[in-house]
């Protein structure tokens, strides 16, 4: 069935090109609306550098093999890919992990966004307490010392 | 081009084929692929922000510095996302972090989230009974922790003011406490179980004692408690009005969320879109007894039910109305089968949690210095979280469950009775 597979060019903001079969494009739901309206061989992709798309790439490529393999061992293959997602994100440094972020985003790929979300929230569980949440998020606070002690007697209810 | 938007928008790891696979024909796969999942009850559900057309807003990324507070930049809808993942034990701290975090944990947008990914969390109403007077606990755990299940001291006192042995109903985030025990009450008590606090709702039109109620369609309906009227309270208008009456004597009976009456010998189901009550013709109308209480709760706009010890969905176009979940067989015989007591809820993203509980009988402990082999009463309260599948054969479909995880959550004395369960 090789020949009947039609491939697509997709280039990377910094001109680097991957060569994928339309089934791996149509993962992304932006691209899937592309390539049905401009069908050119070639769809550059101002906004994802090369090494992100190499990492999209590589995410939609295993998730499309699997549901064409679907049908009654769709449960063992599931666990594969799940065990695979594990594997995909585990050594992924949290830079990485918004930039795909911002891709699946832009890019629309709902379940590769799901993914990354589960990552960050993956990170922040295993965060003691805000002080260290705000240190692995680089997030500085915006609060008074007395808005936080504020915020930390309302809370005191509510969630404990 | 839009029917292959909607096929590429679910994510491909919630898959699971319902038909043998056609390897050499992607393009037709694909095509039997929606039919089967198209009514799509428990396909993920879809973002809430635009589907169709590409994300242009998100420029954000080339403005950031590279390490600093990118988590705030991200649009809201996708932090929600990754907020909704982590357990409602860490909402305190992170709500410490900024402020632009501490207003997406106080929006209810993300409970809506929880939902939609079925990362929701069990919060039982437990009631003591002592010789004086009842105390009332709420527990509130993450599912995620380890398998080490919880004793009394894990449970959370709401003692004040709420009433002994009244009716409770679970309704979204809130539990409410309907009518009074001894003596006829028109009251109505509300807990929070996100703020952990108590209100006051509109009274009842008519004082009742201990009445049957129900969430139906997005009302609150009471029937019985000493007096043959029935109303229904509007959560959106929060007003009582009374449920409209047949002639002098009739008997409203509650059943797994639909409402019956028999006038005259004459059989009525309330029609609750309606707002009328229409003649009813059913053979197994003589099995309403037998099916009147239960524990039931609607996933993605099916019914679900404990039918004879086991979980069964209804459909209503059928001469038989409840069928078995396929798959649980095992579970429910040697398991959930013992229970005293047995509660539903929507777990989220086409879930179900079932939270049931048993008696262990034999416990040692030691009494005056020596060891006796005392027979002491302990109640464990288990859950379940099952997932729900609609499996295809044409036009006809099962539903299948797989238990995604079952464990203990509490270990308390007898006295402790479950008294409803919700989920957020």
């Amino acid at each position: 069935m090789e020949n009947e597979k039609k491939m697509i060019t997709l280039k990377s903001s910094d001109d680097v090109t991957f060569e994928v079969e339309e089934a791996v494009v149509l993962e992304s739901q932006f691209l899937s609306h592309l390539v049905q309206d401009c069908p050119a061989p070639e769809h550059k992709i101002k906004e994802v550098t090369g090494k992100i798309l190499s990492k999209v790439v590589e995410y939609c490529e295993k998730h499309v093999v699997v549901v064409v393999d679907g049908g009654d061992s769709s449960s063992s293959s599931g666990d594969d890919l799940k065990k695979w997602d594990d594997k995909f994100i585990k050594e992924m440094d949290l830079s990485t992990v918004y930039d795909l972020i911002a891709a699946a985003n832009y890019l629309n790929i709902q379940a590769l966004l799901d993914l990354m979300c589960q990552r960050v929230a993956d990170v922040i569980t295993a965060c003691k307490d805000h002080k260290e949440i705000r240190e692995t998020l680089g997030i500085v606070s915006d609060y008074t010392a007395e808005e936080e002690a504020e915020v930390l007697k309302e809370n005191e209810w509510a969630f404990d | 081009m839009s029917t292959i938007a909607r096929l590429f928008s679910r994510p491909k790891r919630a898959t699971k084929v319902d038909h043998p696979p056609q390897k050499k024909n992607k393009k037709k796969e694909r095509n039997t692929n929606t039919v089967s999942t198209m009514p799509g009850l428990y396909s993920r559900p879809e973002r809430i922000t635009k589907v169709d057309q590409p994300p242009k807003k998100k420029k954000k990324e080339e403005k950031r510095n590279t390490n600093t507070g990118w988590f705030s930049q991200l649009p809201d809808d996708i932090g929600l996302n990754c907020l909704a993942r982590i357990s409602k034990s860490q909402y305190r701290s992170l709500s410490l972090v900024s402020k632009a975090i501490h207003s997406l944990i106080s929006s209810p947008e993300l409970y809506t989230v929880r939902y939609q990914i079925g990362n929701t969390e069990p919060c039982l109403c437990i009631r003591q009974e002592l010789p004086t007077h009842d105390r009332w606990y709420v527990l509130d755990q993450a599912l995620s922790t380890d398998s080490s299940n919880g004793n009394e001291f894990n449970l959370f006192p709401i003692t004040s003011l709420s009433p002994s042995k009244s009716t409770t109903l679970a309704v979204g985030s809130e539990i409410y406490i309907l009518g009074g025990n001894k003596l006829p009450s028109s009251a109505v008590r509300v807990f929070d179980f996100r703020t952990r606090t108590w209100r006051d709702a509109p009274d009842m039109r008519v004082a009742r004692k201990r009445p049957e109620s129900a969430l139906i369609e997005g009302k609150i309906y009471v029937v019985g408690g000493g007096t043959q009227e029935s109303e229904v309270f509007d959560l959106n208008s929060q007003t009582w009005k009374p449920l409209p009456s047949l002639s002098d004597d009739y008997k409203v009976q509650l059943c797994r969320g639909e409402l019956f009456a028999i006038c005259n010998h004459k059989k009525y189901a309330y029609d609750s879109k309606q707002g009328a009550w229409k003649k009813y013709r059913d053979f197994s109308f003589n099995n309403r007894r037998r099916l009147r209480s239960g524990p039931w709760c609607v996933v993605e706009n099916v019914k679900f039910s404990v039918v004879d010890r086991m979980l069964k969905w209804y459909d209503d176009s059928k001469r038989v109305k409840w069928f078995s979940v396929k798959g649980l067989e095992d579970v429910f015989k040697d398991h959930v089968n013992h229970h005293t007591t047995i509660q539903l809820a929507n777990h989220g993203g086409g879930s179900i949690l079932v939270i049931w509980d048993e008696l262990d009988y034999s416990l040692e402990f030691p009494l005056a210095g020596k060891m006796r082999n005392h027979v002491c009463k302990n109640r464990r309260i288990w859950c379940a979280v099952i997932k729900l599948e609609k499996r295809f054969f044409g036009l006809e479909f099962e539903i299948w469950g797989e238990v995604v995880r079952s464990n203990a959550l509490l270990t308390v004395p007898n006295s402790f009775k479950l008294l409803s369960c919700i989920t957020i």
